[in-house]
């Protein structure tokens, strides 16, 4: 199980006073939220968007909108950072520059992992690198369940829900991920 | 790899990763235009209201030279002097940030908006009535550079016609990220 959903702790009440603050119209307080959130929006985002930098940044940007537009639809029944994930899963989703990313990547698998490497150097180091490779060239919906499922945390039921795919294909599509992610490290350990 | 390796490896991934350049002042700037309703959900359509204004202000400062006349009596002129000197360098400052918004943003392709009950042509109507509205007062302003009220409705118009074209250039932009 993952950290997201091991994350029992209660909203500090710095927290719930910055989100109060925050559904009040004040920005500064928002920008506090912003803060508080963004890395782990962006590990998401940058993860579903297989990688892309660039593209993560734009997903994360476009969340935090929708976030400051929606807020006064947060109610506090669940965490103020359980929604705002939520809510940047869905605009990943919804973005169509990553449905016409997955017809190339599924076509060029291989390519796009050097792609990804040589983009994000940095980004990984050791095996984690070899992993998040494997992870950011997988097909594109094999990489939303394996993503949100093993990382992030998510019931295959709630997958479906947002995905729009059957329970039963959101399994098969992990199977599907897991089986070419030690695939792909597997031939990277014999290179 | 065995299954029970790949989910120790996976779990041991960071779930946060720090964005290499700070993205608040891209969301702030967002946020500035959501305020200002630069955003694309309209309740009424955005090209309307400077429509309207636009004839309501051509009515106005038609009148203008009609009914109100363009100096005041000689006690005032003093205060009003000063008055007219601060209004034409505000003046002044909108028209340089409206030209330099003009000239980044226009021209728009019209045609190639897709708008929910909006055509293209509405769009272009708007435009140019705000520009009709621009060359009457600038007319009058030719031949009365310091009236304050000619001044203070070329604020106004400059006002619409930038939330005009920042809105159109936000649609375009709208318009690109979903094709």
């Amino acid at each position: 199980m993952t950290s997201w959903q091991h994350d029992k702790k209660e909203l500090s009440a710095t927290e719930t006073r910055w989100v109060e603050k925050a559904q009040a119209g004040d920005r500064l307080a928002f920008e506090q939220l912003y803060r508080s959130h963004c890395g782990r929006i962006y590990g998401l985002c940058w993860r579903m968007c297989g990688g892309d930098k660039g593209l993560a940044e734009d997903m994360v940007q476009e969340a935090f909108v929708r976030a400051w537009n929606k807020l006064h639809l947060f109610r506090g029944d669940s965490k103020f950072g359980t929604w705002l994930h939520r809510l940047a899963v869905n605009v990943v989703l919804s973005d169509r520059r990553i449905r016409v990313k997955r017809l190339q990547r599924e076509r060029e698998m291989v390519d796009d992992i050097e792609r990804t490497l040589v983009g994000d150097r940095d980004v990984f180091a050791g095996l984690r690198k070899d992993l998040e490779a494997a992870i950011a060239g997988l097909p594109e919906r094999a990489r939303t369940v394996l993503v949100l499922y093993d990382i992030e945390g998510y019931q295959h039921n709630e997958i479906a829900e947002m995905t729009g795919m059957a329970v039963g294909s959101s399994k098969a599509q992990l199977h599907r991920a897991r089986k070419l992610v030690r695939e792909v490290l597997k031939d990277s350990e014999n290179i | 790899m065995k299954e029970s390796e790949l989910q120790s490896a996976i779990e041991e991934l960071p779930r946060s990763i720090r964005p290499q350049r700070d993205l608040w002042p891209g969301i702030s700037d967002r946020l500035e235009t959501v305020e200002k309703g630069g955003e694309v959900h309209y309740k009424t359509p955005f090209w309307r209201t400077p429509a309207m204004a636009a004839a309501v202000l051509l009515a106005l400062a038609g009148g203008i030279f009609i009914g109100r006349g363009m100096d005041t009596g000689p006690a005032d002129q003093t205060v009003q002097s000063v008055m007219e000197y601060a209004l034409i360098g505000t003046v002044e400052a909108a028209e340089r940030e409206y030209q330099a918004a003009f000239r980044e943003l226009v021209p728009l392709d019209y045609s190639g908006l897709r708008l929910e009950g909006a055509e293209p042509d509405a769009l272009r109507v708007s435009w140019e009535e705000l520009q009709q509205a621009e060359t009457s007062l600038l007319a009058a302003l030719r031949q009365y550079p310091t009236n304050t009220y000619l001044n203070e409705k070329l604020l106004d118009l400059r006002s619409q016609q930038l939330r005009f074209v920042k809105q159109l250039a936000m649609l375009e932009q709208n318009n690109w990220r979903k094709t």
